[in-house]
This record gives C-alpha cells, sequence and structure tokens, in this order.
C-alpha cells in the first residue's frame, strides 16, 4: 500500500517517546499517558468521585487536581522518587497491587518508562511553564481504501503553543465511527472492512481530530450516467464524493413523484387533484422551477418553517403557558411570513425583554430556568452544538471546555426573571448585574464566545446582545451553517452534518464545502431561507428518484423513503377523505401547522411521533415506525372516522352519485399524486361493483390506499 | 319539618332535610349590567338559588322591584338603575331564605345597552355609543361592523376579566373598509387581560370591530360587554391619590392632551377609588384609579443644585417618561430613623413596573426592592438611615421603559401599623354569616395589630332586630376572636351588613378596628388571585330555622393545666333528620385543643374531648362549638352559645416515682402528691396507659395525703423493657364535677423471669405474634 510506505517514512522522521527523555512533561507527557492507559475514564479514576479513594479529571481536564491527586495525596505514596517501582500508581497499574482496572501499563514498555523517569526526576508539575497544546493534526487525514484488504496508518501530529511539533500517535486515543466499514487500532492503522464511509477520531490532550475515510469494494471504473449533469454548486459537490466512492446518482424522478415530494416538503401538504393534473399537463421545461418558485410564496411554506423551528425552539403550554407558545409560535409565522431575516429574528429572539404576554420572543427565555441550561439550548438550537458534557468536564469529543461552557452560561448570567401580573406570566428583563460560576474553579466565568475567546461586555450593556452580534454575524461559523443544514435535513431526511444538532470534530459534514456554499447562500441572501431552498430543491440531487443499489445514505445518490411525518400524514388523512382534523386554536381546514405547542391532546400526533418539546434534541421526534402507528392506521378511529363521515369525499362522492372510475381517479391523485394503473383501476372497481354495499366496498378501497406505503411515505 | 314546608311553599320539589339549599351559589349574571337610568331583567345563574328574598348590594344607586326563581339553578330579579347610581362594579350577594351566596359583580354604564344578535358569523351592526352585552363562545370571532364617517375617533374597550366571573383573556382587532387590519390589542396596563383600542377612520366606511380570544383554549371565552363611542379614555391622573375627604384636582394622562378634573376622595375607608372621566364626548366605560389615604400629596422643593427636596411624610407624583429614566428625590433623616416608601403604579393600573433604589446622597447604593409591595408589580422598601444626613429615594421603571403614561406615586413615612380585623375563612367558604331562626351562627376573627394591653373589646354595629352578638375576648398570645350571632326564633328573614368597633376598657370611645376583607373574585393557578375586591362590613342573614340546634352542657369542673375533659354536645333534631353532624370548637383559648367528632344520624349527643397543654393560657373563657351538615354541595353550619370553660392549675401535682419487677411478680409503684389547693374531700387515683401485661389497682387518696400508692402486677408474658408511657391521673372532684389531673414521668422497668418463658410457636421473644 501507498500510504504505508509514505506513513512509515513520516513515521521514522518523528522522535519517540521513550524513558530517555531528559525533562518529562507532566502536562504532555504524564496525562496523556494517563489517558491513553484509560486511568483517567470516566468508568476509571476520572468518575466523578474516582475509584476506590483515587479521582482523576476525566481525560485530563484538570491537571492542578491532577497533580495533587498523584504527588500529595493517600501522603504522597503515589509516587516515591527514592523507589520510583514502589510508586503505588506503577504498582497499581502493573498489578504489583490488586487493582480493580487490572493491567494498564506493561513494565517493559515506554509508558512506564517514562512514568517512572518523571517519578524519579522528583515529579515535577512543569505548570505554565509546559507549551499549551494548539492543534492536533491527523495525516494523512481524510482516505480513500479500495478493497477488503486495504488500509492506511494514520498518524497525529501534535502542535504546540511555543511552535513545536509532535508524534503523539501512540498517545491519542483512536476510534471509528462506523466499524462496519473501517476500523482503527490504537496505534492509528486503519483497515477496511465493507465498502462504505467512517470517521476516525483521534483525540489528545483534549482535542479532537477527525479524518473521513471511504472504503471502496474495489477499483472498478465508474460508469458516470450521461444525464447526470450538475445543475448547481449542489450538484457539483455532491457529484465529486459521489465519483470518488464510484457511485452514479440515481435517475431523475417522475413528474408524479417529484409534484407529491416537493409539495409535502416546502409545504407539508399533498398536493390538490387540480394542482397534480396543472402539474402533469405542462409542458414547459422549467415546470419544475417554476413550481418550487410558486410554492416558495405560499403562505403554508413559511408556516411549515415557522413550525419547524417552534419545535426547535420548545414552544409548548407546558413551558411557556398556553398564551406565551401561542404568542411564540405567532411570532414565527409572522417572521417566515414577513420575510425577516432571520439574523434580525434571532437578535430579537435573544435579546427579548418583557412581559411573556406581550413580548412574544421573551418566552423562548422560559425554556431553561438557570443561565446554563439556556445556554445550551441556544448552543444546541441556534448553532448546533451539544455543550452538556462541558457542563461537568471538558468535551471528550470536542474542542469544548469547562471555561467555554460557564463562560457561553455568563451571557445569561444576568438575566431577571419573575412572575408577573398574571401567574401564569413572566417577565424577563436585563438586570445588569449578575455572574455565573465555573464549577470547576468556583471562579465568576467571563462571558466567552464559542471559539471566540472572553470578551469584555461593557458594564450596563445586555451580555445577550454581544451575543447575539457575535451569533448572527456573518462570519459566525455555526449559525448559518446550522440553517441550512436543518433546511437539508428536512429535505433529504438527514443532514450534512447528522444529527443537524450535534456539529463536533467527530460528527463531520458530510460534505463540508457544500454547507460552507449553503451557508454563504444564506448570509448572502440577507439570511432568507427561501433562496437555500430553492437551490436545493432544484438541484439534480433533490429530484432524484429512489437509489436502485444501497449507497450509504450521507453521498445523497438517490432519495430516501422516510414516512410522511405525524402532522404531514394527519393532514394528508384529512385531504383524501375530505375531514380535515380540527385542531386547538386553529380554524377547521386550516393545517396543523397552526398549531401551537406539543398537540398533546392530539392523539395521532403523538403515537406518530410529534415531539413532546419537552428537549432541545432533535431525537425528541421519534421518526422510527411502532407497531402503535400500525395498529392505529390499521384499526384506529383517525382513518375509519374520516372515510365514513358523512360529510366525507367518499360518502358525498357516492351521494351525488359520482362514476366509479371519477372517485377512483380523485382517489389516486390526492394520495398518490398520480392516476390508477391499469391493474390497480380493473381489481379496484371490480371489486367495488360485485359488492351490494357500495359505501362499505368504497370504505375498503380508501382504507387500502390510506395503509399503503405508498401514501404514508414521503418518497 | 320546616325546610321542607318552606320549599313546598315556594312551588318546588321539597330539598332533601340536611340542606342541599344551604350554601347558595352565583355562578353567572345576565346580563352582566346595564345602563344607569333604566330598567333591567337580570338572571341570577348558579346553585341552591331558591327562595331569594334579598339582592345585598353593597352601595346605593340601584333597586331592586322584583325576584323570584323558578328553579334552584336560576333566579331572576327586576332592577331599577337610578339615574345617579354610579358607574362601574356593583357589589352583591343574593340572599335566600337559606343562606347568603357569593359576591358578584354587576356593571352600571352610562352608554345605551344592546344584546349580541346576530346569524351565524355574521357581523352585528352597531352605532357608535353603546355597550353590548355579549358572550364569546368556543373558539369563535365575534364581529361588529361599525359606520364611521372620515375622521372619526373611536375607543373600544372590553370588560370581560373585569366582570369578575373568570380569568378570560380576550383580544380585540380592528379592520378597515379596505380590509387592512388597523389594529389588535390583547393585556393593557389599565385593563389588565381586558384590551381597548382608539383608532381615527381614515375613510367612511364600514369597520368592523372583532372581538376573539386572545390565546386559544377551550376554556378561555365567556360574557364581556364591549363598549364603542367617542368617550374620553384617559389611563392615569396626577396627581395619583390623596387623603379621604380630599378634593383633588389632577391632570389626566393619556387619550391625547391633559385634562384636568376634580374630585372629592371618599372617607368610607375605600383605598382605591374609580373615577370616570368625562366630557364632553361622554364617561369613559371604566375607570381610572386613585388611592385614598397615605401621607398628604407634596410637591418637592427644587434646591440650589437641582435636587428635589422633600420631607416625609409625603406623597409624591411623578412620571418616567423615557427610557432609563430615573425620578429622584432627596431628603433628610437621623441615623437610626426608618422610613417606608411605598412606590404605587401598577396597583393604579400605570404601565411602570417601579423599582426603588435608596441612596446616599452622594448616589451610593444603600437599598433596593422590587415588588415587595404584596401581590403586585409595586415596590415597599425599608430604610434604615445608617447615620445622620442627606439620602435620596429613586423611582425606576424594571425594565427601564417609559412613556408620558409611566406615573407612579410615591408614598414615603415612618411605619405605621394600624388595626386590622379581617374574619378568618378557608378557601372554599364565604365570609357571610347565616344565622337561623331561634339559633346561631359564627365566625373566628382575625385582629392584626390591636392594642391588647389596652383591653379592646369587639362591638358589632348595625345587627337586625331580634339578633345579638358576643364575641370572645382580645387575648395576648392569639390573634383570634370567636363571635356568636344569635337570632331569636320570631326574628324575621333578613339580612345586613355587620359593622364593628373596638371599645377599650381604659379609654371607652369606639373606635374603627379597620374591618377588611379581601375577596378574590378572579383567580387562576391554584386559587391565585388577579382581580379582588374589597368587603367592608359583614354580611349576614337570618334563615329559616334548622332541622336542628346544638348546645354545650355547662361545664362543671375546671380544665386543669396537662390534663383533658370532656364537653358534651347535645343536638335537637327535628323529626325525620338524622343527618351526621360533625362537631368541631369554634374556637380555642392559647394552649388548648379540641378534636373533630361525628354525631351520627341516630344519636343527639356526643362527647367532645378537649385538653390543655402544661403551659395552656389561664383563665375564664367562653367555649364554643360548631355543628355543621353538608349535603349536596350545601353547607349548613350552626353554633351553639358560649360556656365558660376555667383553665387552671392543678390542684395538686403528683410526681410519679419508679417501679421494677420481674415477669410474673408483684411491686408497688410510688407517686408522691404535693397540694397547691386546699382540698376537701378524697378522690381517686389511677393508672392509665399502662403496658399490656401490668395491672394496677385503682386507689383512693385522702384529701390530706402526700403520696399514694399502686399495686401493680406483672404478668408472665409482660414485656420485659422500661415503660414510660403511662400516666397517673387524679380524679379530684370539683364541685358537681370532677377536675382530671393527669402527670407522667415515671418508669416501670420489667426484667424477665429467671426461667425464660416458653415461646409458643409464631410468637417472638415479646410475646408480639
Amino acid at each position: 500500500m501507498t500510504f504505508r510506505s509514505l506513513l512509515l517514512a513520516a513515521l521514522a522522521a518523528v522522535p519517540c517517546l521513550t524513558a530517555q527523555t531528559a525533562d518529562v512533561s507532566f502536562r504532555n507527557d504524564v496525562i496523556p499517558i494517563l489517558t491513553r492507559a484509560g486511568c483517567n475514564a470516566g468508568s476509571c479514576h476520572g468518575a466523578a468521585s474516582g475509584k476506590n479513594g483515587f479521582a482523576l479529571s476525566l481525560f485530563g481536564y484538570d491537571p492542578d487536581a491532577d497533580f495533587r491527586a498523584l504527588t500529595r495525596e493517600l501522603r504522597g505514596r503515589r509516587v516515591d522518587p527514592a523507589q520510583p517501582e514502589q510508586s503505588l500508581m506503577l504498582v497499581k497499574a502493573t498489578t504489583g497491587a490488586v487493582h480493580q482496572g487490572g493491567t494498564r501499563l506493561d513494565p517493559n514498555g515506554p509508558f512506564y518508562a517514562t512514568l517512572r523517569a518523571w517519578i524519579a526526576g522528583g515529579s515535577p508539575d512543569d505548570g505554565k511553564k509546559a507549551p499549551a497544546l494548539a492543534a492536533i493534526e491527523i495525516v494523512p487525514g481524510d482516505s480513500v481504501l479500495i478493497g477488503a484488504e486495504a488500509d492506511v496508518v494514520q498518524q497525529v501530529r501534535a502542535r504546540y503553543a511555543d511552535g513545536t511539533e509532535r508524534d503523539v500517535t501512540a498517545l491519542a486515543l483512536w476510534s471509528s465511527s462506523n466499524e462496519g466499514a473501517a476500523t482503527v487500532t490504537a496505534e492509528g492503522r486503519v483497515a477496511a472492512k465493507t465498502p462504505g464511509e467512517t470517521c476516525v477520531l483521534a483525540r489528545f490532550g483534549g482535542l479532537a481530530a477527525a479524518a473521513q475515510v471511504l472504503v471502496l469494494a474495489d477499483d472498478a471504473p465508474l460508469a458516470w450516467p450521461e444525464s447526470a449533469q450538475a445543475r448547481n454548486f449542489v450538484d457539483e459537490v455532491v457529484h465529486l464524493k459521489l465519483r470518488a466512492a464510484r457511485v452514479a446518482p440515481a435517475d431523475v424522478c417522475s413528474d408524479a413523484v417529484f409534484v407529491r415530494r416537493v409539495h409535502l416538503d416546502l409545504l407539508g401538504l399533498l398536493p390538490t387533484p387540480d394542482e397534480t393534473r396543472a402539474f402533469l399537463a405542462d409542458g414547459d421545461a422549467d415546470k419544475r422551477g417554476a413550481l418550487m418558485d410558486a410554492l416558495l410564496t405560499r403562505p403554508e411554506f413559511a408556516a411549515t418553517q415557522a413550525m419547524a423551528w417552534a419545535e426547535v425552539m420548545q414552544v409548548d403550554a407546558a413551558t411557556m403557558e398556553g398564551k406565551g407558545a401561542s404568542l411564540l409560535g405567532q411570532w414565527l409565522r409572522d417572521v417566515f411570513a414577513q420575510h425577516r431575516p432571520l439574523d434580525a429574528a434571532v437578535r430579537e429572539l435573544l435579546t427579548a425583554e418583557g412581559s411573556t404576554f406581550s413580548a412574544a420572543p421573551a418566552n423562548f427565555h422560559l425554556v431553561a430556568a438557570e443561565p446554563h441550561l439556556l445556554a445550551e439550548k441556544v448552543a444546541q438550537n441556534l448553532l448546533g452544538v451539544r455543550m452538556q458534557c462541558a457542563q461537568c468536564h471538558n468535551h471528550p469529543f470536542e474542542k469544548w471546555s469547562m471555561d467555554d461552557y460557564y463562560g457561553f452560561a455568563a451571557f445569561f448570567g444576568q438575566l431577571g426573571r419573575k412572575r408577573g401580573d398574571d401567574p401564569y406570566e413572566w417577565v424577563i428583563w436585563d438586570r445588569r448585574n449578575g455572574d455565573v460560576r465555573n464549577k470547576r474553579n468556583g471562579e465568576v466565568a467571563a462571558p466567552r464566545l464559542l471559539g471566540g475567546g472572553v470578551v469584555k461586555v461593557p458594564p450596563g450593556t445586555d451580555r445577550r446582545a454581544v451575543l447575539a452580534q457575535w451569533l448572527t454575524a456573518a462570519d459566525n461559523p455555526f449559525f448559518a451553517a446550522n440553517v441550512v443544514n436543518r433546511l437539508w435535513a428536512r429535505l433529504f431526511g438527514r443532514g450534512i452534518v447528522d444529527p443537524v444538532d450535534d456539529v463536533r470534530v467527530s460528527n463531520p459534514p458530510s460534505h463540508p464545502r457544500l454547507l460552507d456554499q449553503l451557508a454563504k447562500l444564506f448570509v448572502d441572501s440577507g439570511f432568507d431561507v427561501r433562496p437555500v431552498v430553492a437551490t436545493i430543491c432544484k438541484s439534480r440531487t433533490y429530484q432524484l428518484a429512489r437509489h436502485t443499489g444501497s449507497p450509504p445514505a450521507a453521498l445523497f445518490a438517490g432519495n430516501q423513503v422516510r414516512r410522511l411525518s405525524a402532522e404531514q400524514l394527519l393532514d394528508a388523512i384529512g385531504a383524501v377523505t375530505g375531514v380535515p382534523t380540527k385542531y386547538q386554536g386553529v380554524a377547521l381546514g386550516d393545517p396543523v401547522t397552526g398549531l401551537d405547542g406539543s398537540g398533546a391532546n392530539v392523539r395521532f400526533l403523538e403515537v406518530f411521533g410529534r415531539p413532546a418539546r419537552t428537549s432541545a434534541c432533535t431525537c425528541d421526534r421519534r421518526e422510527e415506525p411502532t407497531l402503535g402507528q400500525t395498529l392505529h392506521l390499521i384499526n384506529g378511529d383517525t382513518i375509519a372516522q374520516k372515510v365514513g363521515d358523512k360529510n366525507g369525499r367518499m360518502r358525498q362522492g357516492l351521494g351525488a352519485k359520482q362514476v366509479p372510475d371519477a372517485m377512483l381517479d380523485e382517489l389516486f391523485l390526492r394520495a398518490y399524486s398520480r392516476l390508477p394503473t391499469t391493474t390497480e383501476r380493473e381489481r379496484l372497481l371490480a371489486a367495488v361493483a360485485a359488492s351490494q354495499d357500495k359505501v362499505a366496498a368504497w370504505h375498503d378501497v380508501y382504507w387500502a390506499v390510506l395503509n399503503s406505503k405508498e401514501f404514508t411515505f414521503q418518497h | 319539618m320546616i325546610v321542607a314546608a318552606c320549599a313546598l311553599a315556594a312551588g318546588l320539589a321539597a330539598p332533601p332535610i340536611g340542606g342541599t339549599l344551604y350554601s347558595p351559589r352565583v355562578e353567572q349574571v345576565a346580563p352582566a349590567g346595564g345602563q344607569r337610568g333604566i330598567e333591567v331583567v337580570v338572571a341570577f345563574v348558579g346553585q341552591r338559588l331558591a327562595e331569594p328574598q334579598e339582592l345585598m348590594f353593597t352601595d346605593a344607586g340601584i333597586a331592586v322591584i322584583g325576584l323570584r326563581a323558578d328553579k334552584p339553578e336560576r333566579c331572576e330579579a327586576t332592577l331599577r338603575i337610578l339615574p345617579d347610581c354610579p358607574l362601574g362594579p356593583h357589589a352583591l350577594r343574593v340572599r335566600t331564605a337559606f343562606g347568603i351566596s357569593n359576591l358578584v359583580w354587576f356593571q352600571v354604564g352610562a352608554l345605551a345597552e344592546l344584546d349580541e344578535k346576530r346569524a351565524g358569523d355574521a357581523a352585528m351592526s352597531i352605532a357608535l355609543e353603546h355597550t353590548i352585552n355579549a358572550s364569546l363562545r368556543g373558539e369563535e370571532i365575534d364581529r361588529y361592523a361599525l359606520e364611521l364617517q372620515a375622521g372619526a375617533r373611536v375607543h373600544c374597550e372590553v370588560t370581560a376579566m373585569r366582570l369578575g366571573f373568570s380569568p378570560v383573556d380576550l383580544a380585540l382587532a380592528v379592520v378597515g373598509p379596505d380590509g387592512r387590519s388597523l389594529a389588535r390589542v390583547d393585556d393593557t396596563a389599565l385593563g389588565q387581560k381586558d384590551p381597548w383600542v382608539t383608532f381615527t377612520a381614515d375613510e367612511s366606511g364600514t369597520y368592523l370591530v372583532a372581538v376573539e380570544a386572545g390565546f386559544p383554549d377551550a376554556a378561555n371565552s365567556g360574557p364581556y360587554r364591549l363598549h364603542v363611542g367617542t368617550f374620553p379614555r384617559p389611563t392615569g391622573a396626577l396627581p395619583a391619590g390623596g387623603q379621604p375627604g380630599e378634593t383633588i384636582e389632577f391632570d389626566l394622562l393619556g387619550d391625547g392632551a391633559a385634562t384636568r378634573a376634580r374630585v372629592t376622595l371618599p372617607t368610607d375607608g375605600t383605598q382605591i377609588f374609580r373615577y370616570y372621566p368625562e366630557n364632553d364626548s361622554g364617561l369613559a366605560p371604566s375607570p381610572i384609579l386613585l388611592r385614598v389615604g397615605g401621607p398628604p400629596n407634596v410637591t418637592p422643593v427644587v434646591d440650589g443644585k437641582g435636587r428635589a427636596m422633600v420631607e416625609f411624610p409625603a406623597s409624591l407624583h411623578g412620571v418616567i417618561a423615557e427610557p432609563d429614566q430615573a425620578v429622584r428625590y432627596f431628603f433628610s433623616a437621623k441615623k437610626g430613623q426608618v422610613l417606608e416608601f411605598r412606590a404605587l403604579a401598577r396597583s393604579l393600573r400605570s404601565p411602570l413596573d417601579p423599582a426603588l433604589i435608596a441612596r446616599e446622597a452622594g448616589g451610593r447604593f444603600i437599598a433596593y426592592n422590587d415588588d415587595g409591595g404584596g401581590g403586585s408589580a409595586d415596590s415597599l422598601l425599608t430604610f434604615t438611615a445608617p447615620a445622620d444626613g442627606e439620602f435620596s429615594i429613586e423611582v425606576r421603571d424594571l425594565l427601564r421603559r417609559g412613556s408620558p403614561a409611566h406615573f407612579f406615586r410615591l408614598e414615603g413615612s415612618e411605619r405605621s401599623a394600624p388595626m386590622n380585623l379581617r374574619m378568618v375563612v378557608g378557601r372554599l367558604e364565604q365570609p357571610v354569616i347565616a344565622v337561623p331562626q331561634g339559633g346561631r351562627g359564627a365566625c373566628v376573627l382575625q385582629t392584626t395589630n390591636a392594642d391588647v394591653d389596652a383591653g379592646l373589646e369587639l362591638l358589632a354595629q348595625s345587627l337586625p332586630a331580634g339578633v345579638t352578638a358576643s364575641f370572645g375576648p382580645i387575648l395576648r398570645g392569639s390573634n383570634l376572636v370567636p363571635l356568636v350571632l344569635h337570632a331569636a326564633a320570631d326574628t324575621p328573614c333578613v339580612g345586613a351588613h355587620l359593622g364593628f368597633a373596638a371599645r377599650a376598657a381604659k379609654a371607652p370611645h369606639e373606635r374603627d378596628p379597620g374591618y377588611l376583607q379581601v375577596l378574590p373574585l378572579v383567580t387562576v393557578r391554584n386559587d391565585q388571585p388577579i382581580l379582588v375586591t374589597a368587603q367592608r362590613r359583614l354580611p349576614i342573614a337570618v334563615t329559616k330555622a334548622a332541622p336542628f340546634t346544638v348546645e354545650i352542657e355547662p361545664l362543671t369542673a375546671p380544665l386543669i393545666r396537662g390534663a383533658p375533659m370532656s364537653v358534651r354536645v347535645r343536638v335537637q333534631r327535628e323529626a325525620g333528620f338524622a343527618e351526621n353532624i360533625r362537631v368541631r370548637a369554634l374556637w380555642t383559648p392559647p394552649g388548648v385543643n379540641a378534636g373533630q367528632v361525628v354525631i351520627p344520624g341516630t344519636s343527639g349527643e356526643i362527647v367532645l374531648p378537649i385538653e390543655a397543654t402544661a403551659t395552656a393560657m389561664l383563665g375564664t373563657f367562653p367555649l364554643a362549638i360548631v355543628a355543621a351538615c353538608a349535603r349536596g354541595g350545601g353547607n349548613l353550619e350552626l353554633a351553639s352559645g358560649f360556656t365558660e370553660v376555667h383553665v387552671e392549675e392543678p390542684w395538686v401535682t403528683a410526681t410519679v416515682g419508679k417501679a421494677r419487677g420481674k415477669q410474673g411478680t408483684s411491686l408497688e409503684l410510688r407517686v408522691q402528691l404535693a397540694r397547691k389547693h386546699a382540698l376537701e374531700v378524697p378522690y381517686r387515683a389511677v393508672l392509665l396507659n399502662l403496658p399490656r401485661g401490668v395491672t394496677a389497682t385503682e386507689t383512693e387518696v385522702a384529701a390530706d395525703a402526700e403520696g399514694a400508692v399502686f399495686a401493680l402486677t406483672l404478668a408472665t408474658d409482660a414485656a420485659p423493657e422500661r415503660h414510660r408511657n403511662f400516666v397517673v391521673e387524679l380524679r379530684v372532684p370539683a364541685g358537681e364535677g370532677i377536675a382530671l389531673h393527669r402527670f407522667g414521668g415515671g418508669e416501670i422497668r420489667i426484667d424477665p423471669s429467671e426461667a425464660p418463658a416458653a415461646v409458643a410457636p409464631g410468637t417472638t421473644a415479646r410475646g408480639v405474634r
């Protein structure tokens, strides 16, 4: 393998870690060894209360505390400079004494020698003298492995603040996100398994670096279909990766499939028979683009976008009372209906003050009572970053430290919150004083931007305004990317970063350039989602049919079939049967997008996974099929009542003596956006004709259509 | 069978004996208001409203010219609203032959009134200068079409939550002739949950005024009154109050140019006065609020440094006109001087959310308060001067907002604590007293800041003829005072609003004890009030005779500290009345506790146990009990008359000794006696609460004995351990009764016998299965 030879040569040039190291650094040698050996893992001494009386900080995030634990506690028995081999930390790790954690160090290995040398040298703490770790990098990094036997040796290079570099491959912790595709050894050797893609992660010194590894079955040349021409930059980036992965994209979907898909995706609704007929009959070559442009101007598009953000914002009566939820839901609908730039809207949201019964955005501040919990929500909802781990220890898979966590929380540390005149009402305001303390050291946390360092907020200035300005700036690395990623995920069923609210080094975007370009488009468009959605939907990639093979979903080589969301499905059943569902606070016949809150009282929505809006996590929405859903469709009262309703489409059609052919056409056009095939028509009409009870027969036809996968799935 | 007979006379089915007609309740008043100067038929819908006898209005201005009931759930009154009737809510209770209802409001307005009439969803045509009585149901939107000429300036205001029935939260929207939305208003500072809007017609045409739910909720609907006209709509006044009886002139805030007005403030104890602004266009349909009371209004003097100097006590008025503005007053104080500053804004319906900051004159921070004003966003700051010198008190808006409407009144004075009186009521009870003919009704009053040393006693005023009132004493160590009202059997069924006075033994002129009952009208979230009203006189009613009477048998012996006593309660039942009756003490003196018992339907008496703690207050106190039965939601509650109970020190004290013995043996327990009171006859002594397996003889003790001996027998299976829970009871004759004395502190120690007793299968070593 060419990679192997290259890397072996590279490795030879890097000085190895040996016991002969003159000055062993506590910070840069000892702690990494303890990390690599697993001593400070969460399951061992890195647990919050340690193990067997010995506690280390998780993955060494607090070297000061670790130094005290090793050299001061237990009357200094853990290190013995006179007899280094008798130091408890070496005796235990080599099972010279009973050690529940087993053997962690080889007495003849380099790690043991380094630790011994450190102890023999008097166990010094190099403290601030030790050059701080600035960055780590995997080389060669992103790789393509061809064939099941292929492998590549990755190396981790650490760069320190003083400019020095070092090979820390042996000290890094390695992992593969998809071991089905490729595995990685403790030495950094990545071995192919089956075709697919994985992210190889290396962690060292509180930092993480990742490399994407693509595993191909063989090196056979790819027959790229001639029709698969890029229509815009979306296709260009996706095609580039498809070519690298030796995967040809699927064909473009039919007009019937497209018209249904785009209506569901952009409006949350099925197209009406008239809309479908008109679209299918349209001979214009650019009719798809024209349709999308038209759909983007419809109020249902704004309402669908607002509902998605209401879900992200956890708009619900349980959190912000019925009135607050209603006001914030309406505010979000207005934002999208009035084409307000999202950056301005987010700034208004983050700096809202006043009564939650009159200042709608102020309700957002009710999603969490504590500043640090609110900061977590903001990070996850608006930036796609999960900060929760860093509340108690530095993030194990990311660069976020406890200082970052509490510094970010400090932006909300001066938020005032009190009950209003009505006990259901809250008043939110900027107190202009108050602090958040860092749990690590008990010190006041200065406001710190994620990746942006500490900021000086002048007294009398709302800290949230400073945060909002940074967050919505054109060059913010997270916000715009998070917005477009969420848009992409709603159109494709998975994000470019997936899950969309878990941006981290170990979960890199499948198409980083695409994410950047979409984010730039969003910013350049004045933070308007419409141009982004239009660009995505006009791409060939969005319009693909289902792939005949089974390429990894992250390649976007074909359309991913997915069940209609709870909301889409219930409105679709209402549209097909002509008996819409009445939602609280929404006019009869209007879609579920007007419903503010989780809709906990609508059993169908709950069964089909509409989130309870109790968590910022996208996982709150349950998309997996359940037995309850199947039973509800088969035997539940939703379909039975709507189909059998005397004012419903079926009974009305029969009452008006509608021709069976026409009834069937309308049913298929509404449910599938296509006409029945000859076979379908013959068999279904024959069954109807053979039945004495026409209502029962048509009820069965409706039931069968509404229970079919073609109806319940988005394709 | 008096109750049944009355009901039949009213043409109703006989109510079950036991009181389903007691505790009448009004849940709806329709229409919710009427125009003054007219007659209107008003329905009161609720429960147990049969045999209505009176609408007990708190204030004058409405004459009842007809009152009838066709079923227990509804009665109807014809009201003549006098032309000079005060505007606004008129508090009333429905008095029936069986009780007094909860307090409800009936609104009196100045505009002509219409009832809501519409076909389906169509807009109802209305004209200016009208009040529409309507009701919003479910998620409907009520639309009203208003023909306007270009340039017309129109006010629309909704009274919904402020009707006092539910926390209904409505919004008001206006759409122009071209379909353009002109306004949508939800909550307002002046109207709380009720909206009001002012708009000017740009063009002539039909304007649509829509009343809709402020937010969708199945429960968010109900009755409302929509006022539409060109009336003035100020939102506040400067100064925003004065002292009782004072005639003040003030500027009206809001609604365009300021207008001066003048009013004489009431002297009836009202603390918040409703003033209805008026001009050539008419009267505002809802009031602005003026504070009555507090220190006199003062205008600050500006000193050479431009500082507003004030000498407290004083009431000051100002406006936070601009965002981030603070209004600061300077004053001098001596070290240790305590001043109380109260910022009134939200309670006067100003949009200001006041925060108070006390500083040294140089600006150094001393104290801060937000929301300390009790139940609203208003603030109360108690300032103690750290040294002699100059200081300042600063008013600002918590959210640093400001506008010409953000007015406040700042009251600063030394702390005072006037006496206050209120009736103690449970969460679901009404502060009213029903007194059955020939029976008694009772309540417990709570006093605050009463001058106990002055030997105060309470008096009732405005008692109806035939009704007498008996109060318990105002005691140190208890702020509760029992009140029992008695109606002679021939007293007619009447109602009255009872007033109170307090008279001091040392200075026997009467003074106002400050009876004030704050009643929640609208509550949300676990009964937290958002609309309250004040009751300054206690409604009472003489009702038809109850189906039973209750009395306490006079007590024949004193209640000794540390000992119990049995109070015998007798009820006299009407024939056929067989309800269970719950009995509890109306009130007990400090340190005396009473239980609760139930007299079964078949019984006419019961013993109510009471006991005094070792530190119970000594003296003679009035004791009364309350007997109640409830059925079907109604509650009939009667009281007994007062009986005196004497709480005394023990006449003789006992020091209980220790005794020790083995299972299966006998032993003696010695008790030392010390007389505190000359005894003339021998008395009996018994041991109570002995452990299982221990028996003792009852002992007769000579009057002058200094000790007693109990012979104990320990069973072979008596529990072998130390027992300390038993007591010695001395039954000392006292007149015709027995004064019980009880003493503990002794010990009986039981040791195992030499040979352990055989343990039966399934039995533990201690003999406990």
